[in-house]
């Protein structure tokens, strides 16, 4: 067992930049007084920029970054769903990748670990962040656990309220959690003057991190979108690669969800120099990024303190419907996976949230696992694959990016 | 190694950027790249899009040409700078123009990254000015890229280290040179981009760089007027640059 987890996992993190089908825009600084791309000095830590803005196409993980990861249950399964091919009458095969069985439940941890290691040798007192689902804040406070730092964590105010168990496991890691618009950051302050019942969005409490991580010298660990994030995560796509190579199997089509684009990213990118493989991107249909979104210069962030990037963007100033989904209600998508949406190796669908619920429900009795709802949108799109193309027989491989534990609260009373 | 020194026309006038230019090439600058000023340089750093917001102001087609008739007779080579947002409505009269001045070559930053399906057209309008094609690579370009402009071109090529002209961020400057060499045997490099202190330029040197280009780290001398000052930082430069 041991022996096959070496093998499987990576001892490199894959950056696909250099092998894009058009160069990558860089970041734009709109800042009046000096550059928000400089700024980041002040809020990144230093061997993240270094990766963020070298683009090589292969960085070696560390050591003690592959302990930690083997630590938090990497890595995670490849499983053979042939229960849900039964019940779907689908005569290819369905594998699933696994990410809900790390310890905190999803893909986060992955980032989180180098960031919070990465940090921590920068003798800073702690880290900041947001969270929308609580995913991201979960794996943020056990990270800074893990490598000796204080975590504050802004939740969006929606999540905060439908969502307490996250809170509590993220307390239970010593993380501090606050809802976000807050009264603790003049961002936060004007949102919540504008309108006092705000249910928050991701932008906003992006803003609120950057914020209180500028005036409080504090690391502020990004949860999605940056280069460096996606390569980071590109390990759940090469173990995939490694677990199919070990079953002698070949992917051909590969199916994610979409929030700012990181789980799926991690796990299609490894293989985007196969052009045979098949790759659609799920997202919500309340969040139509790539739909109705623009692809153009946009903010990162609601208040517009980080660098604007080229992407995919519903506008910063967006405000999603409150769905479930906290992890999918981002207004846009990594600039990598913008490109190759609109060159067109990467399709996107979307997925209502009932379609999401029926999934979920159908995937929970056939596989045992209780799927996050971001992830209920990759398994509704397999599902709707399979059901397209009942004669098969091409293989499927779905990343579930979590598990959805401690979504029962709130979707366990919709499900029949 | 190979130096580039980087003026916005028209910056900080006509008059004073004219005796700047002579001086750089009396220290033995191999190139001058000239920029057009414009209303969205996107992709420069806060120094040098101050000079952009100043020297709309006072930029002159006139004066352009006299200071291109007087460098061309010192035998140095100028190239000139453009966003392509800010000829995209003609393109065809401002190469022209680009040519009808003398410069030997010219640099679009943001063609291939903005008007990546457009690029070759460009580059083949421009060389077919007689005009060099100067291609600007970055770290984010990616690797299919870079081989195709270097097979439509010949002349040297740019590459920029960061994303923004005169940022200071973090940077692997040795995996960034093997793999711009790599992808571009043969050709000349010229590495720009944050480049202002001696150690920069003593890494790139010692990794064996054909050139560097420097712009964002003159412009105080140049706001300031400060020849002696522009001649103290190339003589440093200089002196670690051989």
């Amino acid at each position: 067992m041991l022996k096959y987890d070496e093998e499987v996992l990576p001892t490199k993190w894959y950056n696909v930049v250099p092998d894009l089908p058009e160069p990558l825009p860089p970041p734009l600084s709109r800042s009046q007084e000096g550059s928000s791309i400089e700024l980041l000095n002040r809020i990144i830590p230093r061997e993240m920029l270094r990766q963020e803005f070298s683009f090589n196409r292969y960085e070696n993980i560390p050591e003690e970054i592959r302990d930690l990861y083997r630590l938090v249950g990497r890595p995670t399964p490849l499983i053979r769903a042939n229960k849900l091919e039964e019940f779907l009458d689908y005569r290819g095969k369905i594998f699933l990748k696994y990410e809900g069985a790390t310890v905190t439940g999803s893909h986060k941890i992955n980032t989180a670990i180098p960031q919070a290691y990465y940090a921590s040798g920068e003798s800073v007192s702690g880290v900041v962040t947001e969270t929308g689902a609580g995913q991201w804040g979960t794996a943020t406070t056990l990270a800074a656990a893990l490598t000796g730092l204080h975590s504050k964590v802004f939740m969006v105010r929606v999540s905060y309220d439908q969502k307490p168990l996250r809170k509590t496991v993220m307390a239970l890691y010593g993380g501090e959690v606050v809802a976000s618009p807050s009264g603790e950051t003049k961002f936060g302050r004007k949102m919540l003057e504008k309108d006092p019942q705000s249910t928050g969005s991701l932008g906003i409490a992006i803003s609120e991190a950057v914020e209180y991580a500028l005036d409080h010298d504090l690391k502020y660990m990004v949860g999605s979108v940056m280069n460096s994030v996606l390569s980071h995560q590109s390990i759940i796509g090469q173990e995939t690669m490694k677990q199919l190579e070990i079953a002698g199997e070949e992917p051909q089509v590969m199916i994610g969800c979409v929030g700012g684009g990181s789980n799926f990213g991690g796990f299609v990118f490894p293989f985007i120099s196969n052009e045979e493989i098949e790759m659609i991107a799920s997202t919500a249909s309340e969040v139509p990024k790539f739909s109705m979104g623009k692809y153009d210069y946009d903010a990162m962030d609601t208040a517009g303190i980080l660098p604007y990037v080229k992407m995919y963007s519903l506008g910063s100033d967006f405000i999603p419907p409150p769905i479930y989904s906290g992890g999918l209600r981002y207004h846009g998508a990594a600039p990598s996976l913008s490109i190759l949406v609109k060159s067109g190796r990467i399709s996107s669908q979307e997925v209502e949230e009932m379609e999401v619920l029926a999934a979920l429900e159908i995937f929970a009795r056939n596989t045992g696992i209780v799927a996050a709802p971001e992830s209920g949108h990759a398994i509704a799109s397999a599902i709707r694959y399979a059901k397209d193309h009942r004669q098969g027989p091409k293989t499927v491989v779905l990343n579930v990016s979590g598990h959805g534990n401690f979504d029962l609260s709130i979707y366990g009373r919709e499900v029949r | 190694m190979n130096l580039t020194l980087y003026f916005t026309l028209g910056y900080p006038d006509n008059k004073s950027l004219s005796l700047f230019v002579g001086k750089a090439r009396d220290l033995g600058a191999e190139r001058i790249e000239l920029g057009f000023p414009c209303s969205d340089p996107r992709y420069d750093g806060p120094a040098i899009k101050n000079t952009h917001r100043s020297a709309l102001l006072s930029y002159s087609d006139n004066s352009t040409r006299e200071m291109l008739e007087d460098l061309s007779r010192g035998g140095l080579s100028v190239y000139a700078l453009a966003y392509f947002s800010s000829i995209v409505d003609d393109p065809g009269s401002f190469i022209a123009k680009v040519r009808d001045f003398g410069f030997s070559g010219l640099m679009l930053p943001d063609l291939i990254t903005d008007y990546f399906h457009d690029a070759e057209r460009i580059i083949r309008n421009v060389e077919g000015e007689g005009l060099e094609f100067i291609p600007f690579v970055s770290q984010a370009t990616p690797d299919s890229v870079i081989t195709k402009l270097s097979a439509l071109t010949e002349s040297w090529i740019y590459y920029g280290l960061l994303p923004s002209t005169g940022v200071s961020l973090p940077t692997s400057m040795e995996s960034i040179y093997l793999r711009a060499r790599e992808l571009l045997r043969g050709r000349e490099i010229c590495f720009g981009f944050g480049i202002r202190t001696a150690s920069q330029i003593s890494e790139l040197s010692a990794l064996g760089a054909d050139g560097i280009a420097i712009g964002s780290a003159l412009v105080d001398y140049l706001e300031h007027r400060d020849i002696p000052g522009f001649t103290s930082f190339l003589e440093g430069v200089n002196a670690v640059r051989n």
